[in-house]
């Protein structure tokens, strides 16, 4: 595979990746999907990860390692010792740092092609002026290179992400995960006419449940934030037609099945009816 | 009468029923169903709840109820 990665290497007169970048991605680079060119824009792309838990860890690992060039991630708790099973990023001897600090520290030693920026702060509403303040994000959110992933672990968090992804026009990776049910979706900025957004779904009024009541296996957690990098990266690879965008998508632990709902904007919906 | 299923169980609703209707029936009988809490599926497609009252039950329906989930 090397030779093979070498002769690719050897035969690309206008590069868009340096030598050691083309070998590092070369498995994903292969694919039809991805080429050289997608691998760059990658790199160029700018993710912001709302909520550094079980899923904001696993998420931040992934794409850091499949070369998301810049990760924004906020989050203001510390670590704790009931986080380990669930948040393999961190180990016994970070218990009571600050999450988001770890984080840069690990991703930052795991890729060096990748800028990682972070807030310890709690979503919400004056987040977006925090955001704004730092350059690299406002650039991002001014040229539409910016996708957000939200992996929190509370409904008002998640409502909010919502409201403030549509108001903005920006694309809302969601994913959520408690004891053995998973559910994860789309909410395209450019597609939220015709299916919605996560309020045509749930409401504000829905009484969710959470880890903290329900309790959680780290496997689960960690295939729920498998498919929301995946989702994410189709959408940035394919962005015109990702066929998984209009779903619901389930997740049953025990029965280790998948199902796909389709998704109906609700006309009456107050975050974007308007839209 | 119609017969429709909610949640694999077969439940017999007045022709002309909406899933309004319908949902508030079974969850009149079932003291599990909160009908605040829950997300309604007809046939694969999610309802948003504002047009429960608009969507008009057919003979033989899927009807399928889920909660949200939103731990991370």
């Amino acid at each position: 595979m090397a030779k093979a990665a070498d002769a690719m290497v050897g035969s690309i007169v206008n590069k868009l990746l340096t030598d050691r970048q083309f070998v590092q991605y070369y498995r994903q680079l292969m694919l039809p999907q991805v080429q050289e060119s997608g691998q760059y824009s990658l790199l160029q792309q700018h993710i912001l990860i709302i909520g550094a838990g079980g899923l904001g860890t696993h998420v931040a690992q992934q794409l850091a390692a499949a070369g998301i060039g810049h990760i924004h991630i906020m989050d203001d708790d510390k670590i704790e010792a009931s986080n380990l099973p669930r948040q393999v990023l961190f180990g016994p001897s970070d218990i009571g740092k600050l999450k988001v600090n770890q984080v840069k520290q690990r991703l930052n030693q795991q890729n060096t092609d990748i800028n990682v920026q972070i807030y310890p702060i709690k979503f919400d509403a004056s987040s977006w002026d925090i955001l704004r303040n730092n350059s690299a994000f406002d650039e991002a959110f001014n040229h539409s290179q910016l996708l957000v992933l939200d992996c929190s672990d509370n409904m008002p968090t998640r409502q909010a992400v919502n409201q403030w992804c549509v108001d903005n026009r920006l694309t809302l990776v969601s994913a959520a995960i408690s004891a053995y049910t998973g559910q994860l979706l789309l909410v395209d900025a450019g597609r939220i006419e015709q299916i919605g957004c996560y309020r045509c779904i749930f409401n504000e009024q829905y009484q969710a449940q959470g880890c903290e009541s329900m309790g959680v296996l780290g496997p689960a957690v960690a295939i729920m934030a498998s498919m929301q990098c995946m989702l994410a990266l189709n959408y940035l690879l394919e962005k015109p037609d990702s066929p998984a965008s209009p779903h619901l998508h389930l997740l049953d632990g025990l029965d280790l099945s998948w199902r796909k709902l389709i998704r109906k904007r609700d006309p009456a919906c107050p975050v974007c009816q308007h839209r | 009468m119609i017969t429709i299923f909610i949640n694999g169980q077969s439940q017999q609703v007045a022709d002309g029923c909406d899933l309004q209707q319908a949902l508030s029936v079974s969850a009149s009988n079932d003291q599990n169903i909160d009908l605040a809490n829950i997300a309604a599926v007809l046939n694969q497609t999610i309802v948003p709840k504002s047009l429960w009252e608009e969507q008009q039950c057919k003979e033989g329906d899927q009807i399928e109820l889920f909660s949200a989930v939103a731990g991370g």
